[in-house]
């Protein structure tokens, strides 16, 4: 009844039948951004390569409209699919019921810590169904009290590395950290070379990140949803940060003089803010997904503790100094144990969601794990050190080592971040 | 207050920049697809519709299909057809599909002296054929050269490959898988009822108020027939004999989860406690049947007590099972591959036919001892393929058998074999032995399917010559060829099948075979031809011409089909079950029912007309149990989206997606727990004969000491043990001894 898709839709490309309730997909609408296919806990939406957009079942709402049979109730064998329209109040009870708000996490939801599973008013094993209200109801003869679990319950799958936002991201993080540096610095030469810097970066960035779309000259339309969507917030966000920036460097460049010495603090200073903004937008798009491995807290960190690392990274190349390389040190050490705070979930009792992710981590994932922390031990810490000992000189150019090293250190991070991500999902069958 | 959920509508201005149609949106655009299909995108529009007997199990159901400009398009499940009623299971719903795949084999291939099979024309293929056959034949004896078919073609195929194989080519022995999943049960019927003649109908499912699976799982194995069973409208007791707790077990009234191979054990106890307790028919045993009284003092040593010790049932589950099939006003007992491929399978099927004949349930709605068959022809092959049978259910030792099919061949008596074929089994052995040189595969996979599979590669690295004729090049049996022959499939050709309950369907031409690949019929007048008798054949001009032949050979026959006037015939009754003579008591009526049964009037085949009472002693396992292996592996089907060694469901995308991709095996969880396997983690599963690495898969649905593998995968032969039923000489894939390591 609250569809992750339609509310995630950044260019307005699913309608609720008012009547239905049937979710419909507007085919030539869609950009191809599969946010919907991250925000629907029961992979119902599903990418076409071949089409570049997403599709998902209508139900065969053109059949039901002439009274015929939708496909799957002809197919089933066992006359299992009955399609018939619900009840608001009652579905809202049961999955929403009165006591415990919606934004109350997973309380009455779905598989439990370890060894323990929690009844779920929908279907065992599956999603938490407070997050999209589904209507589907599953009847069956065996006792709900069962313990039931999925065949494949214990299945590790990766998921989608989503290579071009996997390094759109940490550029764009490098991007607003490096603004909100340069912003700090204030002198001339500084917002110049930092503004400039920030404005290619970012522009890198969402060059990268266009080629996530499957439709990539729709993207224009990504402002719709804004009512909702935290993709069209991003989208708004960054575009709007790349504007100030593009026009500060614009001016800096053709006419400083149009921009007075005593408006720059405010002008720069809030185009670090539209950066950050940008920043936060990123982490509420993901956290949005209500995945476990995505949470605030999580997100949170790893989203501006890129932002902090890399700005503070730029800094050791617009400003090299003592204070901005032991920064560097402190914010890695910071960011590093954020990131192994997942680990905790492999001791017994951990949630199952997470000890998935962890597992992916150690076991599938275990060489990228391995090479990130390389990278961000050599970057913020390795080169740091010889710089803090006076083995390596301190300046711009070994600011930039450091920071490649830390930007590439940040883009393993992030490719782990999507494909270590293991939401619940509907049961499955056996995996091998 | 319950959380509103709120959504929010596009404004007008909003709606100005959204896409509502366009080239995406109107590829899925419906309209009325006519023929009754309701709506339908564009290109899936049909011009025409015909119904088509579906090619891979025995259930044999009826696929609509859709046809554009002559060729099928897409299908759906027949409503009117009398076996599925509209339903069809995965593998039926995606029938097509294994016809588009990139692997087809378009030319005949052969092997000269290089490693890999080369394209060649029919002309080369045909005189190699031949020649190497003929070779060998000249120098080791007609009898050298052998065939190994199917039950996956057609009847007229079959029934030309029998005929074409040893009446033309003199060929003694031939045998097909069918030997895999049906022999036990045709071996059982002929012996206890005088011919094999299943005697049931598919309303039987719906009319019991008692239904016992014996070593059956229609739900994953006959989908279409559990669907049958759920349309029962007399709250049905249904008890499942099975060790494991499959889907079937799951949806019964009462699952007898016993040890592995007590079966026969078991039905004898069952059998002891009926009459023990007086519950059988007195009257029906006087008067239909021989041989109680012996049997009946034989089964007293199957005492409660020693049933329940060695089945690992308590006497109070033996004693519930017996009174519920007294009780029961219309028992029917249906065992599928858990009793037929069994070490004394023959045995176990006629102990079931017995309790059927005690308690008078056989002959009336809804009872019957009934075998569900495997393949979409075993049942054709059983009748028709000239192997274990001559020709119709005759008898290869009787001169007046032989000589009426001379007579209706038009060929001297004198080609016709006195004795049956060597069994599958006796044939491979004859390859080991140096007996046999050359041999043919049609529509089967020995390389994956046969038991204790290396043996087999070792023992066709023997074969002067083999041929494989098949849809597929790729297989693993079609890759050890010589020669391999391109083969249409289900779709491509015509001809008829005949399934569980008897019932000949109609296969149709609804799409052409790719690049040179002909029909197996068209690929047997060829051989003929090239083997110079095709004289000899010169009157099985086509499918239909053949049946036709089939016909005459049928008259008399308890599987009498002479009232079946042609093709169309079939068509427009939904198919007809057998048997259907010319003079049919009821004739001049010329519709039979759709739904007929057999025995009604008590009569059997056998020459006194009485169904006989079969028994003797349990005898052990072939591969107990041992310190080193300790555990014992059952096979079966896996799921109802995959057939056999996967060769066809293998390349459907939507099937794939509903099985596990790679072999996993089922462990119980103390036996996981035990033995340190995690789920989900590989683990190493060993016998005597091969070691391979599966996916543990921790269930509560096999009992500790027993793990499941489905068949499907090209592994799990590797491990099973070659033992085999004496009289069937059907191999026993249900028990062998192994051992697990976690990895």
């Amino acid at each position: 009844m609250d569809p992750g898709c339609l509310n995630g839709c950044p260019v307005l490309a699913y309608e609720k039948d008012p009547v239905t309730g049937i979710v419909r997909h507007l085919d030539d609408q869609c950009i191809g951004c599969q946010y919907c296919v991250m925000k629907c806990p029961y992979e119902v939406p599903r990418y076409s390569a071949r089409l570049g957009i997403v599709r998902k079942c209508d139900m065969c709402t053109q059949r039901l409209e002439v009274g015929e049979a939708p496909a799957c109730v002809q197919a089933c064998p066992n006359e299992a699919i009955r399609i018939r329209i619900v009840d608001v109040a009652e579905t809202l009870s049961i999955f929403r019921p009165p006591e415990s708000p919606a934004r109350n996490g997973h309380k009455n939801g779905t598989s439990g810590v370890d060894g323990r599973i929690t009844f779920n008013p929908f279907l065992a094993g599956s999603p938490n169904p407070r997050i999209t209200v589904p209507t589907t109801r599953y009847k069956s003869a065996i006792n709900p009290d069962v313990m039931l679990v999925a065949a494949d319950a214990a299945a590790l799958r990766a998921a989608d590395p989503h290579l071009p936002l996997a390094l759109m991201l940490p550029l764009s993080q490098l991007s607003a950290g490096t603004m909100a540096i340069t912003a700090q610095l204030g002198t001339p030469a500084h917002l110049k070379a930092g503004t400039t810097a920030a404005l290619v970066v970012m522009a890198v960035a969402l060059g990268i990140g266009t080629l996530h779309l499957g439709k990539p000259l729709r993207a224009w339309k990504a402002f719709l949803g804004w009512r909702k969507s935290w993709f069209s917030r991003e989208a708004i966000a960054f575009g709007l940060y790349l504007k100030v920036i593009a026009a500060l460097t614009a001016l800096l460049w053709l006419k400083p003089d149009l921009l007075p010495e005593n408006a720059r603090p405010t002008a720069f200073g809030f185009a670090a803010f539209l950066g950050l903004v940008s920043v936060f937008c990123s982490v509420m798009l993901y956290v949005d997904t209500r995945r476990r491995f995505w949470s605030f807290g999580r997100t949170c960190g790893k989203f501006f503790g890129s932002t902090i690392i890399l700005g503070l990274a730029a800094g050791t190349v617009l400003n090299p100094s003592q204070g901005v390389w032991t920064s560097v040190v402190i914010a890695l050490i910071a960011k590093l144990a954020l990131e192994f705070e997942i680990f905790t979930s492999l001791k017994p009792g951990g949630h199952f969601e997470l000890r998935r992710s962890a597992l992916l981590l150690t076991g599938h994932f275990r060489k990228l794990s391995i090479t990130r922390l390389a990278f961000g031990v050599s970057g913020g810490l390795v080169v740091p050190a010889l710089v803090l000992a006076g083995l390596l000189p301190m300046n711009p150019f070994t600011g930039l080592v450091a920071t490649s090293l830390l930007m590439a250190g940040e883009v393993c991070e992030r490719v782990l971040f999507f494909a270590a991500v293991a939401p619940d999902k509907m049961p499955g069958g056996i995996t091998t | 207050m319950t959380t509103p959920v709120v959504i929010p509508q596009a404004s007008p201005l909003e709606n100005a920049f959204r896409a509502f149609n366009g080239a995406m949106t109107s590829e899925l655009v419906q309209s009325p697809a006519d023929f009754g299909l309701g709506h339908a995108p564009a290109r899936l529009i049909p011009d025409a519709t015909t119904t088509v007997v579906c090619g891979f199990c025995s259930t044999g159901c009826g696929l609509n299909v859709h046809l554009k400009d002559g060729v099928a398009v897409n299908l759906t499940a027949d409503p009117s057809y009398p076996v599925n009623l509209g339903m069809a299971c995965p593998k039926g719903w995606e029938a097509l599909t294994p016809l588009d795949a990139h692997d087809r084999g378009t030319t005949p291939l052969m092997r000269s002296d290089s490693e890999t099979l080369q394209p060649t024309d029919w002309d080369t293929a045909m005189k190699m054929f031949c020649e190497r056959f003929k070779d060998i034949q000249t120098k080791h004896g007609n009898d050298s050269v052998a065939w190994i078919g199917t039950g996956q073609i057609a009847v007229e195929e079959f029934a030309f490959l029998g005929a074409l194989g040893k009446f033309g080519m003199g060929m003694k022995h031939g045998d097909g898988n069918t030997r895999q999943c049906m022999a036990t049960s045709a071996v059982a019927y002929k012996e206890s009822f005088g011919f094999d003649a299943p005697p049931y109908t598919y309303a039987d499912f719906e009319q019991s108020d008692v239904l016992v699976f014996i070593g059956a799982n229609p739900c994953i194995a006959h989908p279409i027939m559990w669907q049958r069973v759920l349309r029962n409208p007399n709250k049905p007791e249904i008890i499942v004999i099975d060790p494991r707790c499959t889907e079937t077990a799951m949806n019964a009234t009462q699952h007898l989860g016993l040890k592995p191979k007590s079966d026969l054990v078991l039905i004898y106890g069952l059998a002891n406690m009926l009459i023990q307790n007086g519950w059988i028919d007195r009257n029906y045993i006087a008067r239909s049947t021989t041989e109680f009284d012996a049997f009946a003092e034989f089964v007293r040593q199957f005492t409660p007590d020693t049933v329940a010790a060695q089945t690992g049932l308590t006497v109070g589950q033996l004693y519930r099972c017996a009174e519920t099939i007294h009780h029961g006003k219309a028992v029917s007992l249906w065992w599928t591959m858990g009793v037929n491929q069994s070490h004394e399978a023959t045995r176990t099927a006629q102990a079931i036919i017995n309790l059927a004949l005690m308690t008078g349930n056989i002959g009336r709605p809804g009872t019957g001892a009934n075998s569900i068959t495997g393949q979409c022809n075993a049942m054709g092959s059983r009748l028709w393929s000239n192997t274990t049978n001559l020709l119709g259910g005759h008898d290869f030792k009787k001169p007046e058998h032989r000589a009426k099919v001379a007579d209706v061949l038009g060929i001297s008596e004198d080609r016709i074999p006195q004795e049956a074929s060597w069994a599958y089994d006796q044939i491979l052995a004859g390859i080991d032995s140096g007996a046999i040189k050359g041999l043919w595969i049609l529509a089967t996979n020995t390389a994956h399917s046969w038991i204790n599979q290396k043996s087999v590669r070792e023992t066709f690295a023997k074969l002067e010559f083999l041929v494989v004729q098949d849809m597929y090049p790729t297989t693993e049996t079609a890759q050890l060829a010589d020669l391999y022959l391109p083969a249409a499939g289900w779709g491509e050709k015509e001809g008829t099948f005949i399934n569980s309950e008897r019932r000949y369907g109609l296969l149709k031409k609804v799409r052409r075979a790719p690049g040179q690949a002909l029909s197996d019929f068209s690929i047997f007048r060829l051989i003929a031809h090239y083997w110079g008798c095709g004289d000899m054949f010169a009157k099985w001009s086509s499918p239909e011409a053949a049946f036709q032949i089939l016909k005459q050979l049928s008259a008399g026959q308890p599987c009498d089909i002479t009232g079946i006037e042609d093709y169309p015939m079939i068509d427009r009754c939904g198919g007809v079950q057998w048997p259907w003579p010319s003079q049919m008591p009821d004739a001049g009526c010329r519709m039979p029912d759709a739904e007929r049964r057999l025995f009604a009037d008590g009569r059997f085949h056998t020459p006194d007309g009485r169904a006989k009472f079969i028994f003797e002693q349990p005898r052990p396992v072939a591969e107990p149990t041992t310190p080193e292996f300790p555990i014992v592996l059952l096979t079966g089907r896996g799921t109802s989206a995959q057939w056999h060694t996967n060769s066809r469901t293998g390349k459907s995308a939507i099937l794939r997606q509903l099985y596990p991709a790679n072999v996993y095996v089922e462990i119980n969880h103390d036996d996981a727990d035990r033995l340190g396997i995690e789920p989900n983690s590989p683990v190493e599963v060993a016998s005597a004969r091969g070691r391979i690495t599966a996916t543990a898969f921790v269930t509560g649905t096999v009992q500790p000491g027993t793990v499941f593998m489905p068949m499907h995968y090209p592994e799990t032969n590797k491990l099973t043990f070659p033992a085999f039923d004496p009289y069937s000489r059907q191999p026993s894939y249900k028990h062998c001894a192994v051992n697990l390591t976690p990895l």
